[in-house]
């Protein structure tokens, strides 16, 4: 009987984990989200590049298999590095967080490849992201979009720095 | 006699002084930062076969004063945008004081970057901003002599494409790129690279030490 409750409540969690509210209570403790955001793309652009920080709160790696957005034809991880003078790009398969670490997506390095919006976004519009792990858990995280990383706003270019 | 002296006296001197103009503004930068590397002597860049968006054809000398490229492509969503921000605010940074100079984006991509696109695609960041492109030899020369370098990668086994075909294009190929802006004198002889990542205070900074 206790075991039948078991499964029931986790179903229901599921269920709900497709609701923002429920995500953000059911991946306390286990995975934190930071800084996200996408960076706004010229007119007719065929991809966009998302950007966050994955914590893992646990004490076990935490493996990212795949990623899903009603806004665009498809999600994929991806890293861009520049190696012995080129700027290259590969395709992860699964974005692995190690216990207790945080995971930086950034500009110029790993980043969200999101393929194809299907209406074109600007900044101040909001992307929709479904993250998924390798135990079949989810989570939704929504990412602003934005014209430049936050706090990298013209303040801080025309005024941070002393010269 | 006296008054022929003079006269070529002075006309040599003319010669000197606007040679001397000449040669000293062409000089590499009096700077030293972080990934960047000068080149001695400095290396003509081949531009046959190099077309602006506007469809004339593209020289790399412009009198005016220096040329600042980046080797890119427009379907680029992580490192040719995150450069070209930076390159327009390092605009909106620089006064009117600033040495002249030009933004050049060389697409090495032209299967998909058509002249509309990459115009398009300029103008987003800043419209002065000048777009390149060419023919597949124009840009393997152009990358020989510069070592401006590229390839086109499938997204999903990894393997070069030689030409991007449809299928290619649908699947959404990666185009690997120079990872450095090319710095050229107004004679059109690229002095130096400047490596990725770059930020707005080091553009500003070269750009001010542009001769």
């Amino acid at each position: 009987m206790n075991g039948e409750n078991g499964m029931s409540l986790k179903s229901l969690l599921s269920g709900l984990s497709l609701g923002l509210a429920a995500a953000v209570a059911w991946a306390g403790g286990v995975l934190e989200i930071e800084h996200p955001w996408v960076r706004e793309s010229p007119p007719n652009a065929s991809m966009m590049a998302g950007y966050l920080t994955l914590v893992n709160e646990t004490d076990r790696p935490l493996v990212l298999v795949g990623a899903s957005s009603p806004q665009f034809e498809r999600v994929e991880f991806h890293r861009s590095r520049v190696e012995g003078g080129m700027a290259r790009m590969t395709r992860e398969r699964e974005l692995v967080v190690a216990p207790g670490k945080a995971l930086r997506l950034a500009p110029g390095g790993r980043h969200l490849m999101l393929v194809k919006p299907k209406r074109a976004l600007r900044a101040g519009d909001r992307v929709e992201l479904t993250l998924r792990d390798a135990e079949g858990r989810s989570w939704q995280v929504v990412l602003p979009v934005r014209r430049q990383a936050p706090g990298m706003g013209a303040g801080h270019d025309d005024h941070g720095h002393a010269h | 006699m006296t008054r022929f002296v003079v006269v070529a006296a002075i006309s040599l001197a003319a010669l000197l002084a606007s040679a001397l103009w000449w040669f000293g503004r062409d000089e590499a930068p009096a700077i030293e930062m972080a990934g960047l590397q000068w080149f001695d002597p400095p290396v003509k860049l081949p531009e046959e076969g190099l077309h602006q968006v506007s469809g004339e054809a593209f020289r790399w000398d412009w009198p005016q004063g220096w040329t600042i490229a980046f080797f890119g492509y427009t379907h680029c969503p992580d490192v040719c945008p995150d450069a070209m921000a930076v390159l327009a605010r390092a605009q909106a940074r620089l006064g009117d004081e600033a040495p002249p100079h030009r933004i050049v984006f060389v697409s090495v991509d032209p299967y998909r970057d058509t002249p509309e696109v990459l115009r398009e695609y300029l103008a987003y960041f800043d419209r002065h901003f000048v777009g390149v492109s060419g023919s597949p030899e124009a840009l393997q020369r152009l990358a020989m002599v510069s070592g401006a370098f590229y390839d086109y990668e499938d997204p999903e086994s990894g393997e070069v494409i030689e030409v991007p075909d449809n299928a290619a294009i649908e699947a959404g190929y990666i185009v690997n790129h120079f990872g450095a802006l090319v710095l050229v004198d107004r004679r059109g002889r690229m002095w130096g690279h400047l490596y990725l990542p770059i930020e707005v205070d080091k553009v500003v900074r070269l750009i001010e030490a542009l001769p």
